[in-house]
């Protein structure tokens, strides 16, 4: 439902992404890895909508990136991205109006479960709430495409487990399929079933999972570590 | 419940981990297990994973998934006695295995094994009281 | 899609909020400052002093229609923000509105908190020619919807020239470039359709002067095919702005 072929871009002088290849099918949950630099964040921002590439191109269900594919992605952007002004229930409610396949109630439990409260300013919060809001806002939307960059950085080490709980828990198998952006691989990795590494814009290395496990013998934090030597 | 080693396939550890379970008494037979995904958000893995360990368990007969009721594990008897020759054969091929890695040769085994099961003896003679109880 | 725009038209207004609401502030306490002058200052002088903060309109503008934009980089809610289904042209659209709509927070503080004061300077007259209070209200209407029409374009030409810019690799030259460009634009294709538009009326404003000792009504004509162009080519830069917003912007 995701296909992505031949996708370049150029950012002045630097090829961010190389001539990428992709494929997702529906109900695969997809880890995409790599260091800072290889085009993991600039691939998630093409697919969303964010970024118009050089070459190449990518189809949602069939589709350019457009407004019409933004109301079928979900997009957690990396980084700070809330609107300060507002507070946590102001930003709900402003998302909210924005998409059909917002969830009140799924979002109300989420606030509950990340321990947020809706009277607080966005500028209060810590860098870990934030990025707790962040999720929130992601997964109370029940769409095909979820794209979560970096989900889990700004959250400390003993809420990461917590956290790809909820996005387990959360996931729809049947009806979506998700790419988590991450370097963080140790954490993340049991959930992925497919795994690609980007190197420079380019893929590096690409498969299932339980397969690169079972070829290798080694987990892919430590794959990781012996494709980035 | 499970500790998860990454560096082997996820899906066969959970099939392993129901079936030790089940030949140790731990999950009595006839008992349920988590559903495909609750048991997905108690291991933090993929859907897909535990789907395909789930699949695997039940064309092996080790659980079967009542609709709407949840998945049960066997009760038969023959199965558990199947199920813990089977693990002590895997056991002992891993066992053989490193045996030869390490270089000993097979008329020293059974000295091995006696030396080993002796200082092991106040172990499991603990845990085999526990289980009759 | 109405009840995006709208959301989306209150977060830009509620952006500024804290700002409009010290500016308007500071306007109503210089017109009351200048109350106090009334008699103490020379003639007539308190009375036209409050006519100028209506001068802060153009530069809030300006300073609104680029801020709408560089606020969001810099807070990085641009990603989101680029991420909602919106058509290209719903944000420039909405942030422009938003900037025309404190303008006129602002002409309209200016305008009723000065009343007391320049309705003074019109005291001159007889009872019976004296124009009535709806009458100038109804004039400052007509010039503020002309005005809205051309401040909105303009505020598309800057939003368009800071996009731009963003996009480019100079921004610091091509964002002026980009703005004096469109103004030209606006004056050069203005001009020609002025001349297409020449057969539409003018707009009637009514006002009192006095010839030696004799009043008299008098009625001054505002152009309109010069409002018009500018009203006509607002949307096409609307436009312009949300291809360039759709295609081209990396965020």
């Amino acid at each position: 439902m995701l296909q992505v072929g031949g996708l370049r871009k150029r950012f002045g002088s630097k090829m961010a992404l190389d001539g990428l290849d992709l494929k997702l099918d529906r109900g695969r949950i997809l880890g995409l890895v790599g260091p800072n630099g290889s085009g993991k964040s600039t691939l998630l921002k093409v697919i969303a909508g964010l970024v118009q590439p050089t070459a190449g191109r990518a189809a949602i269900l069939g589709r350019r990136p457009g407004p019409q594919t933004k109301r079928q992605v979900v997009y957690l952007p990396e980084g700070d991205c809330l609107y300060r002004e507002m507070t946590v229930g102001g930003t709900l409610k402003y998302v909210s109006t924005f998409f059909e396949d917002w969830n009140q109630a799924k979002a109300l439990e989420l606030l509950t479960f990340m321990e947020l409260e809706a009277r607080t300013p966005i500028v209060t919060l810590s860098r870990g709430m934030r990025a707790r809001l962040k999720l929130v806002l992601a997964l109370a939307r029940r769409a095909p495409l979820v794209l979560l960059d970096e989900p889990l950085s700004g959250i400390d080490p003993l809420s990461r487990s917590r956290i790809v709980r909820a996005i387990v828990g959360q996931y729809r198998p049947e009806e979506a399929g998700m790419i988590i952006s991450t370097h963080e691989v140790m954490q993340a990795e049991p959930v992925f079933d497919d795994v690609v590494f980007l190197e420079a814009g380019r893929i590096k290395l690409s498969g299932q999972a339980e397969e690169l496990r079972a070829r290798h013998g080694r987990s892919l934090e430590e794959l990781f570590e012996e494709v980035y030597r | 419940m499970i500790e998860i080693d990454p560096s082997l396939p996820i899906y066969q550890q959970i099939i392993d981990e129901i079936c030790r379970l089940l030949v140790r008494g731990e999950l009595k037979g006839g008992g349920q297990i988590p559903s495909q995904r609750e048991m997905a958000e108690i291991l933090k893995v993929s859907p897909n994973t535990v789907q395909r360990a789930y699949r695997d368990l039940e064309s092996m007969g080790v659980v079967a998934t009542a609709r709407g009721q949840g998945t049960f594990v066997s009760a038969d008897p023959e199965l558990r006695e199947d199920l813990r020759r089977r693990l002590l054969a895997q056991a002992l091929r891993g066992f053989a295995q490193q045996v030869r890695a390490l270089g000993f040769a097979a008329d020293d085994i059974p000295r091995l094994v006696s030396q080993a099961l002796e200082e092991t003896g106040a172990q499991s003679s603990g845990d085999v009281s526990e289980e009759r109880r | 899609m109405l009840r995006r725009l709208w959301a989306l038209f209150r977060r830009e207004l509620s952006v500024s909020r804290p700002i409009l609401v010290l500016v308007a502030g500071l306007i109503v306490l210089w017109d009351l400052f200048l109350w106090t002058r009334v008699g103490k200052w020379p003639e007539n002088l308190p009375e036209s002093l409050s006519v100028v903060p209506a001068f802060i309109i153009l530069p809030w503008v300006v300073l609104a229609s680029v801020q709408a934009w560089s606020r969001e980089w810099q807070q990085g809610s641009i990603h989101y923000t680029m991420a909602l289904p919106l058509p290209g042209w719903a944000l420039p659209a909405v942030k422009g509105l938003a900037a025309v709509a404190e303008a006129a927070i602002l002409g309209l503080t200016v305008t009723l908190a000065g009343l007391p004061l320049y309705s003074r300077l019109f005291r001159f007259g007889p009872e019976g020619y004296r124009l009535a209070l709806p009458v100038y209200l109804l004039n400052g209407l007509k010039v503020g919807l002309v005005l809205a029409a051309i401040l909105f374009a303009l505020s598309l030409i800057l939003q368009l020239g800071y996009i731009v810019g963003r996009a480019s690799r100079f921004p610091a030259l091509i964002t002026p470039v980009t703005i004096a460009c469109g103004i030209w634009f606006v004056f050069r294709v203005g001009g020609v359709l002025n001349r297409f538009l020449a057969w539409v009326p003018p707009i009637v404003l009514w006002g009192l002067s006095a010839i030696g000792r004799v009043h008299q009504f008098q009625a001054s004509l505002l152009g309109t095919s010069p409002a018009l162009s500018v009203a006509i080519l607002g949307p096409g830069f609307l436009a312009l702005a949300g291809w360039l917003i759709a295609r081209q912007t990396d965020v």
